[in-house]
């Protein structure tokens, strides 16, 4: 772990290099993002009772241009004449913040050449560090009220850490984006002096940074307007040596969460109360009332699918791939190069009519209890952008990867085509629409598991990221002479384990034995 | 019984080393370690079918360890308090109507559902002896394999490489019968429990594993 948990008072005598470090506070408005919350609540409730005063004309209203006689401290406010009621909701409001506030007057952070620090707390502080050469990735994020705040919180993901990552929250947007770029320098940096192959000074690339501005001209009215919508508004957020590699229109999102199963799903559900409704002659609204929970449980299920893949953008950097997307809350997600567990492409059945098709990662040290690695390379993409997207991740056939032809077989192929091996035929008691499609073939660097007639998938799991082989067979199983065998991947291959189900047990075997092999010592060029 | 596109036991024509020679288990862990195949394969041969038919899913040549037969008894007496807890549980409808008269269940629905959960529990302490003698491990160059199970069979290959920790743990009954489990973890939510082994031998499979997936580890 290279997060530390340390106490500062003895961390503070130990360790002489932290009394040079610049302790910055983050800023001032970051409470407001913190207490979001709060704020919601807060103006809802004083908005609905306002409106209520507003619209309720048969109730008496009160009058608030006097104060009444208000108790004890409170009374203070009677001075406010007309406005006593806004500055004693003013005041209450203020109160809810302090402790936003008195915990921000105690967030600190700092950088230095080689490690990112967050101090905390007051009673009990806490201090974490995170070592930049262990740093995987550097994401802004900014959930909607930062982004009304114009604020931008910067997280660190660490390797080979499975908990949460160290953030740093919040900053200007402006000075998120550059302390970002600063870092990743560093990073870059660290890393090469790590791997002996550039030896340059850590100092140099930092103080470079300062430097080497071209000279600034007075921009006119038009561009620092661009420059403006590009910083703070738009999800434009690039590096410089960062290479676009496409982006999913918001037209076709829209389409490919229409045709998805949960609106499907929500859609016969409606039909289904509406019917409801005129056969029993029950008012349409009570019934939708009484199944409130489901119906927005599907709304929540779209409305995160439409979320995750709003604005989606991939590009390629040297830090590895990076995602961007999100309608409420703009998210940066890096894929380093190598760390990709396994790769899943799959079609749902209406997709099928579009050609689309959509493409999720598994990375290690993500997901599981972190839920904010979605994994998404592709939320729904055409056969072109497949083939865009598929060869950053996938091995190629020169290096003992998948080639076009397989890659077409696993995809919507059934029967032996393109290498694959599939279920015999007397497993088709179990998988009746399935059987000939339920396979899997071995390349020399992946293993391709293919599966699903409705939902079309296919699974790839490089031989050198397979962390366990299981083969297993239930009685069933056994009198039909089939076994089931699954390969354990980390990262979140829960929702998509790869497992070659049906085999034939002889098969499944020799299956376990080859991989078994494969895993330790890869066929290698 | 057709298997389709596998050319069977038949040698497949290659003079290079062949990756799907021996099995990474045909030579112990103390045997020198195999060569490796440097030759760079783009089509690999047609998996090695070995001829055992279907009978089971062993992977041939592989001696299990058996875990130690009194872990039955570990197992039988934990099983025993449970199943007690779970027909205590499942008598209350009868006491409840036959005795107390507060409930109105229908005698045959009270004994049904006591008759039914009391042959479960009882079916469940009757296999655990089996169960205990399908566990096994093994100890291979490359690999930790373990098998459980006679009806749900299972077997499991671990890379030494990729173990992350070793943990040997040790309840109160097995600690009694001087037993301890070893649970290996890998980076995958999934993780392999030998469960019913000598302390002594726990320790000492924990210190093998500990130092063979050091030596052999491999980043993700």
């Amino acid at each position: 772990m290279s997060e530390e948990k340390i106490d500062t008072f003895n961390a503070a005598s130990r360790d002489k290099t932290r009394q040079e470090l610049r302790w910055r506070r983050a800023h001032i408005l970051s409470p407001f993002v913190n207490a979001w919350l709060i704020i919601f609540v807060f103006i809802f409730t004083v908005g609905r009772e306002f409106f209520e005063i507003g619209t309720q004309n048969d109730r008496e209203i009160p009058d608030f241009s006097q104060a009444p006689e208000l108790p004890g401290v409170l009374s203070i406010f009677e001075n406010f004449g007309m406005l006593w009621l806004p500055a004693l909701l003013l005041v209450g409001f203020a109160v809810l913040l302090i402790p936003y506030f008195v915990s921000w007057y105690s967030y600190f952070f700092a950088v230095d050449a080689h490690n990112v620090y967050v101090r905390s707390g007051i009673l009990s502080k806490t201090e974490r560090k995170a070592r930049l050469d262990r740093v995987q990735s550097i994401d802004i994020n900014r959930s909607l009220m930062a982004r009304l705040l114009g604020l931008a919180e910067l997280k660190f993901d660490v390797a080979d850490g499975s908990h949460s990552a160290l953030a740093v929250k919040f900053l200007k947007y402006k000075d998120a984006r550059a302390l970002r770029a600063q870092l990743l320098s560093q990073v870059r940096a660290l890393k090469e002096a790590d791997a002996g192959e550039n030896l340059a000074p850590v100092t140099d690339a930092v103080s470079s940074l300062g430097d080497g501005k071209p000279e600034h001209t007075e921009p006119t009215r038009r561009e620092r307007l661009r420059e403006h919508v590009a910083t703070n508004l738009g999800p434009g957020l690039k590096d410089a040596d960062e290479t676009p590699v496409l982006k999913i229109p918001v037209a076709r999102l829209i389409a490919s969460v229409l045709l998805s199963f949960t609106t499907c799903v929500t859609v016969l559900g409606v039909a289904f109360f509406v019917g409801l409704s005129l056969f029993t002659g029950a008012s349409l609204v009570s019934i939708l009332f009484a199944n409130f929970a489901l119906i927005a449980g599907m709304g929540s299920t779209l409305w995160k699918k439409f979320n995750t893949g709003y604005n989606f953008r991939l590009s390629t950097s040297p830090d590895g791939l990076k995602t961007r997307y999100g309608f409420t809350d703009t998210t940066t997600q890096t894929v380093p190069a190598g760390r990709v567990q396994s790769i899943t492409v799959s079609q749902p059945l209406l997709w099928r009519f579009k050609g689309w098709y959509q493409v999720r990662v598994a990375l290690a040290g993500k997901g599981g209890t972190e839920n904010t690695f979605t994994g998404y390379l592709l939320p729904v993409g055409t056969a072109d952008d497949l083939a865009r997207v598929l060869p950053l991740v996938v091995p190629g056939a020169g290096s003992g990867g998948a080639d076009a032809e397989a890659l077409r077989a696993g995809l919507v192929g059934s029967g032996s085509a393109g290498g694959f091996t599939v279920s015999p035929r007397r497993a088709r008691v179990f998988n009746w629409l399935t059987y000939k499609r339920n396979g899997f073939a071995i390349l020399p660097a992946l293993l391709m598991v293919r599966g699903g007639w409705a939902v079309r998938r296919l699974v790839l799991v490089p031989h050198s990221k397979v962390q366990g082989i299981r083969v297993s067979q239930g009685p069933f199983a056994r009198r039909r002479s089939v076994a089931h065998l699954s390969v354990d991947v980390a990262g979140h291959s829960a929702s998509y384990p790869a497992t070659v189900q049906n085999a034939d047990a002889t098969v499944a075997r020799a299956l376990f034995v080859r991989q078994a092999q494969l895993g330790v010592r890869p066929a290698s060029p | 019984m057709t298997e389709p596109q596998l050319s069977p036991i038949a040698e497949p024509a290659h003079s290079e080393p062949r990756i799907a020679g021996n099995a990474p288990w045909d030579s112990h862990r103390e045997t020198s370690p195999q060569p490796m195949p440097r030759t760079f394969a783009p089509t690999l041969p047609p998996l090695d079918l070995d001829g055992l038919k279907t009978a089971r899913i062993d992977p041939s040549g592989v001696d299990w360890k058996r875990v130690q037969p009194r872990y039955a008894k570990a197992r039988l007496i934990t099983g025993l308090i449970w199943a007690l807890i779970i027909v205590a549980l499942a008598a209350l409808p009868l006491i409840f109507t036959q005795f107390l008269h507060w409930w109105n269940w229908a005698p045959w629905v009270c004994w049904g559902i006591l008759g039914i959960v009391a042959a479960l529990q009882t079916w469940y302490l009757a296999i655990i002896q089996r169960q205990v003698r399908a566990l096994g491990y093994s100890e291979r160059q490359d690999h930790l394999l373990t098998c459980s199970g006679i009806m749900f069979h299972e077997v499991r290959a671990i890379p030494y490489g990729r173990i992350q920790y070793v943990d040997v743990k040790s309840g109160p009954i097995e600690s009694k019968l001087n037993l301890a489990s070893v649970e290996v973890k890998t980076a995958s939510s999934a993780s392999t429990t030998i469960p019913g082994l000598e302390k002594a031998d726990a320790q000492r499979l924990r210190e093998t594993l500990t130092e063979l997936s050091d030596a052999k580890m491999v980043g993700l």
